[in-house]
């Protein structure tokens, strides 16, 4: 049951990022991938498993937004430095039940974690995007504002939506 | 052989890892012609189904937007139908081919049902196949001027790739003086493209058409591209660096024309000949 759960928020969060934020054309700088909430929130399991589950999301958006390997390669990264970085962060991480939100995780770690997560799965995407030295200022303008945007979804769902 | 077996077990997560990053990276290395892209998997399809869905839901909300687009196309056509009534009342003077030229070309309407333009791998999916007689090649347009070239192709979709790609390069020219260059677009802006290859000698302005030339078989002549915005002359540079406004608003992009052309085979296979 457990895993139905999660493969489900995985798919529903896959389709609206694909059908709304994919389409938000906003100053041409903010394309937030809202998707990583998943990878972020995804509960304490086995390592082998995380990865795997983000090497599969990131496959599929990849399928989707015709990108070749870009947001594999994001995600299979974010995948493998979450349990490090929540190591680091948490006394007893591994002990952690449930979705990693700011009530089972602490405020001020949720906090830190989503934004290093986000900033460095944005930079990762958009720089593999880019491709170019020449485009670095909009690479860095476009992580910067597009993680403003993400790392906000991911707060508004963590400390409004899963309060309980 | 156990020692190395448990220091294989000891590092798996970073193994799993570094061979996960491996193959993501030899993915997208090895994604090297734009056709060869995930267009024809069954996924994209499914998206550009979905999108079709909620893009018969959004026309409702953008139909004041749509009437002005289709006035300001009425004008345009009707300028076009009394160009041609002037050009046949002065036949005489006009060779035939010109006229030829002119009525070669066939347009497919079709629907924007899929968009992506934040990226350097910028597409556009339509809702029209290969049942519908599309195929890769052919030319699209908006009423605003060129939109891009159809890459791939099944059954009842078709993926383009727009001028605002990398891997686009666009021959063309500039309406006043006939001066041929190719349109190109390093990003990141989709409003915004380069035209290069025009010498110092050359007089250009802002405000300057850049059109199609005709010359690819893909477009009909004289369809407009953009506007030059900004003149550069870098000092010891022997080519001008300039911005072109482009006229096809890929943001709001909804309906376009797919351009056939019979006599593209044609045209092509006498390239071959030397």
């Amino acid at each position: 049951m457990k895993w139905v759960r999660i493969i489900s928020v995985g798919l529903l969060l896959i389709f609206l990022q694909t059908m709304v934020f994919n389409n938000l054309h906003v100053l041409g700088v903010c394309h937030p991938w809202v998707y990583l909430l998943f990878l972020v929130c995804l509960p304490v399991m086995p390592r082998w498993a995380e990865q795997l589950i983000g090497c599969v999301t990131g496959v599929m958006m990849d399928c989707i937004c015709s990108t070749p390997g870009i947001h594999t390669a994001a995600c299979v990264m974010v995948s493998w430095l979450k349990p490090v970085m929540l190591s680091r962060m948490v006394q007893e991480s591994e002990r952690i039940v449930g979705p990693i939100v700011p009530h089972t995780a602490g405020i001020l770690p949720f906090i830190r974690l989503t934004t290093i997560l986000t900033v460095m799965h944005h930079l990762l995407v958009f720089s593999l995007d880019a491709w170019s030295w020449s485009l670095w200022y909009w690479v860095l303008i476009e992580t910067i504002v597009s993680s403003v945007v993400t790392v906000g979804v991911i707060f508004v769902y963590g400390f409004l939506l899963h309060r309980s | 052989m156990h020692n190395l077996l448990r220091l294989i077990l000891k590092y798996s997560n970073f193994l799993l890892f570094l061979a996960m990053e491996v193959a993501a990276f030899i993915w997208l290395f090895s994604e090297q012609k734009y056709q060869q892209s995930t267009f024809l998997k069954s996924s994209n399809v499914v998206v550009a189904s979905l999108n079709m869905l909620l893009t018969n839901t959004d026309e409702y909300f953008h139909l004041r937007e749509e009437n002005e687009s289709l006035a300001e196309e009425n004008a345009r056509l009707r300028e076009m139908l009394n160009n041609y009534q002037g050009m046949i009342e002065d036949s005489v003077e006009r060779d035939s081919s010109y006229v030829y030229a002119h009525l070669q070309w066939g347009y497919e309407p079709a629907k924007v049902v899929d968009v992506m333009i934040n990226s350097q791998h910028n597409y556009l999916v339509l809702n029209k196949g290969e049942r519908d007689g599309v195929r890769e090649g052919q030319g699209v347009l908006s009423h605003n001027g060129v939109v891009g070239i159809v890459s791939a192709v099944n059954r009842r979709f078709a993926q383009v790739i727009p001028v605002i790609h990398p891997k686009m390069r666009l021959s063309c020219r500039i309406r006043r003086n006939g001066q041929m260059g190719f349109l190109v677009w390093s990003g990141p802006s989709p409003g915004y493209a380069d035209l290069t290859d025009i010498g110092r000698h050359i007089e250009v302005a802002k405000g300057d058409t850049i059109e199609t030339n005709g010359l690819t078989g893909l477009f009909p002549e004289g369809v407009m591209i953009g506007l030059i915005e900004d003149i550069e002359l870098p000092d010891g540079d022997t080519y001008y660096k300039l911005k072109v406004k482009l006229g096809t608003d890929f943001k709001s992009l909804r309906y376009v024309q797919i351009v056939h052309n019979p006599l593209a085979a044609e045209q092509d296979s006498m390239r071959l000949v030397k």
